[in-house]
């Protein structure tokens, strides 16, 4: 089996802190995958060492069945992953435009008029066209992370990461951005998302995991997990964010 | 009361030639500081250990001593050492080398103030560390410096006046010769004060424009 991203035995930690213990996860082309769990249980972790902004301690990684390790170039291997992160982190300084066209111009070297066509392209797949020349302050929560989004798409990648993309916005603003996730998932995009909304899950996930601790509980699908879970602490996880 | 600001209005071609070499010094030194407070910056940011130990070691030891110290050590001490630099260069270099420090942690602090976020989101769409501090951190970087670098470079053009212990005529200097003529102590003091005040204040008007500027974009 051809995985889009494999972890194999990862381990991980922050100085004394394990933070990932024996870690393994294959992901398909075309998965849909999300990540539960509580806060401190490495979800983030495994996101952030899957485009290496965290190195790991032991273990492998292999993208697109290759090994990630010293030789791999790593601006290009993160061209091939998009990143979607919780508070937006949106370049404040340039627009929703600029925002989207940045790596495509600087990294890709595409032309300005190309760039750009792309990025109003995405602009109007996030419904914001008509943001185009807003700078992120002037945007709403839910348009920040659309734009974020657009920008994660810009370099065309195989694979994209959510960490929690909704926990920071307010709840009315929370849809209009799984709208676009969903379409997201629709087109076929590879997914791993962090998120506690579980109707997304249900829609969207081929395949939930459940985290603590740093290892990965339980894994099945959405209705497995949220119906009929098996371990004593997915349970108990499920009841307290239930409430 | 004996005051004749008289005398003053017949130095003025004086001292605004002292104001002349008042702000060429300041100028060379500033230029020089922001040399060395962005190298400096660079060596505190850099995961290279040396480079961090002496970038730490030079903003330890130029912020613990007085500038006029540093001076004296540049022009009257070096030349035991057989280096005998002349007062010009004495004086800019060491008002060079005092403001580099404190250029060196007003970017430190304004590079470690922009968020960590913005790093990681320019690293997540590819872009190298240098593109990311270049396109992405240092803009914002810059604004969040600019109001303590203008506030550092009128510190520094006051601080030119300690030139005038390592004999270049600069301001006070040259307020000091007329004082010995004339005697009007004074009256050529205020006249010296006020044009420092002058000085101050076009560059503190210029830095506000160039602050609302950077904000509004
Ligand atoms: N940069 C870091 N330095 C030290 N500890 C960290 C760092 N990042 C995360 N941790 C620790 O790693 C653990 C897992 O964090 P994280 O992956 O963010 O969890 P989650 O996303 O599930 O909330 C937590 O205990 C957290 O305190
Ligand atoms: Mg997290």
């Amino acid at each position: 089996m051809n995985y889009i991203v494999e972890m194999k035995n990862v381990y991980k930690s922050f100085g004394p802190v394990e933070v990932l213990k024996d870690f393994n996860i294959q992901l398909l082309e075309g998965e849909k995958v999300v990540i539960i769990g509580p806060s401190g249980s490495g979800k983030s972790t495994v996101l952030r060492c899957i485009n290496k902004l965290e190195p790991i301690q032991s273990g492998e990684i292999f993208f697109e069945g290759k090994k990630v390790d010293e030789q791999t170039d790593l601006c290009d291997l993160r061209t091939h992953i998009g990143m979607v992160f919780q508070r937006f982190n949106l370049f404040p300084h340039k627009t929703a435009l600029e925002n989207i066209v940045e790596a495509p111009l600087v990294v890709k070297g595409m032309s300005r008029a190309d760039a750009e066509t792309i990025g109003e392209e995405l602009l109007t797949r996030v419904g914001l066209a008509d943001k185009r020349d807003s700078y992120p302050r002037e945007l709403s929560g839910g348009q920040q992370q659309r734009v974020a989004i657009a920008r994660a798409l810009a370099m065309n990648p195989k694979i994209l990461l959510f960490d929690e993309p909704t926990s920071a916005l307010d709840p009315e603003l929370v849809g209009e951005v799984l709208v676009v996730m969903k379409d997201l998932a629709t087109e076929g995009m590879t997914m791993v998302v962090v998120t506690h909304e579980m109707a997304f899950a249900k829609d969207v996930a081929d395949r939930v995991i459940f985290m603590d601790g740093g290892v990965i509980v339980e894994e099945g699908t959405p209705a497995d997990i949220f119906e009929t879970p098996s371990q004593e602490r997915t349970q108990q996880f499920l009841k307290r964010i239930r409430h | 009361m004996n005051l004749d600001f008289s005398v003053v209005l017949t130095k003025i071609p004086i001292l605004l030639e002292g104001c002349v070499v008042t702000l060429q010094i300041s100028f060379f030194a500033l230029l020089l500081g922001m040399i060395f407070g962005i190298a400096g910056a660079l060596c505190r940011i850099s995961s290279n250990r040396a480079l961090n130990s002496i970038a730490f070691m030079y903003v330890w030891v130029i912020r613990g001593t007085p500038v006029m110290v540093q001076l004296f050590i540049l022009y009257f001490g070096l030349p035991q050492l057989g280096i005998k630099l002349p007062s010009m260069v004495a004086g800019v270099l060491g008002l060079a080398i005092n403001t580099g420090a404190y250029v060196t942690e007003i970017i430190r602090a304004g590079i470690q103030a922009v968020d960590k976020g913005q790093m990681e989101a320019a690293l997540s769409v590819g872009m190298s560390f240098r593109q990311a501090m270049v396109r992405i951190i240092g803009p914002q970087a810059t604004k969040i410096c600019i109001p303590p670098l203008v506030n550092q470079f009128i510190m520094t053009l006051k601080n030119s006046s300690i030139a005038s212990l390592v004999t270049i005529t600069e301001l006070f200097r040259t307020g000091e010769q007329i004082i010995y003529t004339t005697f009007r102590s004074f009256e050529v003091y205020t006249a010296v004060a006020v044009l420092y005040l002058i000085m101050n204040s076009v560059f503190m008007v210029i830095a506000d424009r160039l602050e609302r500027k950077m904000a509004r974009q």
